[in-house]
């Protein structure tokens, strides 16, 4: 037995395009061919700036910690809390981990901000 | 039309000559829009929606991979704009409520045949699931060639061959007098 849909739908009409079809979609694409393509940001300038910033913060938090454990030390009445806190942050190299963790997101957040 | 013709054309634009696109709109124009139609039932949005295609295409052309035909290549992209805008604006097609009562009055009448009977019967593809949808507009349009959809879908030809199967199973089910009483006469 012949399946009535493949014969209906098989034998569908055949829409004949406006006189203008061809002409509109070439206004549209020379159209979009003189438009300058949108200048991207410049990362690769940017990069190694931003390199050096991360590398400075790193550098600093480390060096602030290791302050605050000498000041902490040195003045007696801060809380032991603060002191186990600073002395933990120092042994476990907070600094270096934010560092490494900006070096493992950055490149991400990159791809992100320069897909179109 | 053939391949080569495409491919020169592709390497011209490419190279900075626009003007060269516009052999490749006049060799596929009718084909799209027709495509469209299949997808809309609404030549005004036809038009559209494949004018839109072929902006994409000019943009994307860099894309095409030779070790695909431009044809295959032309119709996923026109097929995955198509299928975009439709998700954003869906056709107005018939609802398969509408059709059963359309059917079950009209096949009352015995009345309901020829191209109200084909219109309804091609409306209600359009309110299929999108994935079943798909591949009867894409099978159907291309001469029932399972390959071709396959390679436009980047689906196993074993998943179109399914889903077609299950499409006319739900067409069966939503107008079953029309599309299993009357194979008598053709």
């Amino acid at each position: 037995m012949e399946d009535n849909i493949d014969r209906i739908l098989s034998d569908d009409q055949e829409v004949i395009p406006s006189s203008t079809f061809v002409k509109n979609v070439m206004a549209t694409v020379r159209r979009e061919a003189s438009t300058p393509a949108p200048v991207p940001f410049p990362w690769l300038r940017v990069l190694p700036g931003l390199a050096i910033v991360a590398v400075a913060l790193a550098a600093l938090l480390t060096i602030a910690i290791a302050q605050l454990q000498t000041d902490a030390l040195a003045t007696g009445p801060t809380p032991r809390v603060f002191v186990d806190l600073i002395r933990f942050a120092k042994g476990i190299g907070l600094g270096w981990i934010a560092l490494a963790v900006f070096a493992a997101f950055a490149p991400t957040r990159l791809v992100f901000a320069t897909r179109p | 039309m053939s391949a080569s013709d495409d491919q020169i054309d592709v390497e011209k634009v490419l190279a900075g000559d626009v003007d060269a696109f516009e052999p490749i709109v006049r060799r596929w124009h009718r084909p799209l829009i027709n495509l469209a139609y299949r997808f809309c039932r609404d030549r005004g949005r036809a038009e559209e929606m494949a004018q839109e295609a072929f902006l994409r295409a000019y943009r994307s052309l860099r894309q095409w991979r030779k070790e695909a035909a431009f044809s295959t290549w032309l119709f996923a992209l026109a097929t995955n704009v198509y299928r975009s805008e439709l998700r954003r604006i869906p056709a107005k097609a018939i609802s398969i409520d509408e059709a059963r009562e359309v059917q079950d009055t009209r096949a009352a009448h015995a009345s309901f045949e020829g191209e109200d009977r084909n219109r309804a019967v091609r409306e209600l593809v359009l309110t299929l699931p999108t994935k079943y949808r798909d591949v009867v507009v894409l099978f159907y349009f291309h001469e029932m060639n399972i390959s071709s959809v396959a390679n436009i879908l980047a689906l196993p030809e074993g998943t179109i061959k399914a889903r077609l199967s299950r499409a006319r199973e739900m067409l069966h089910s939503k107008l079953p007098h029309v599309l299993t009483t009357r194979t008598e006469e053709y």
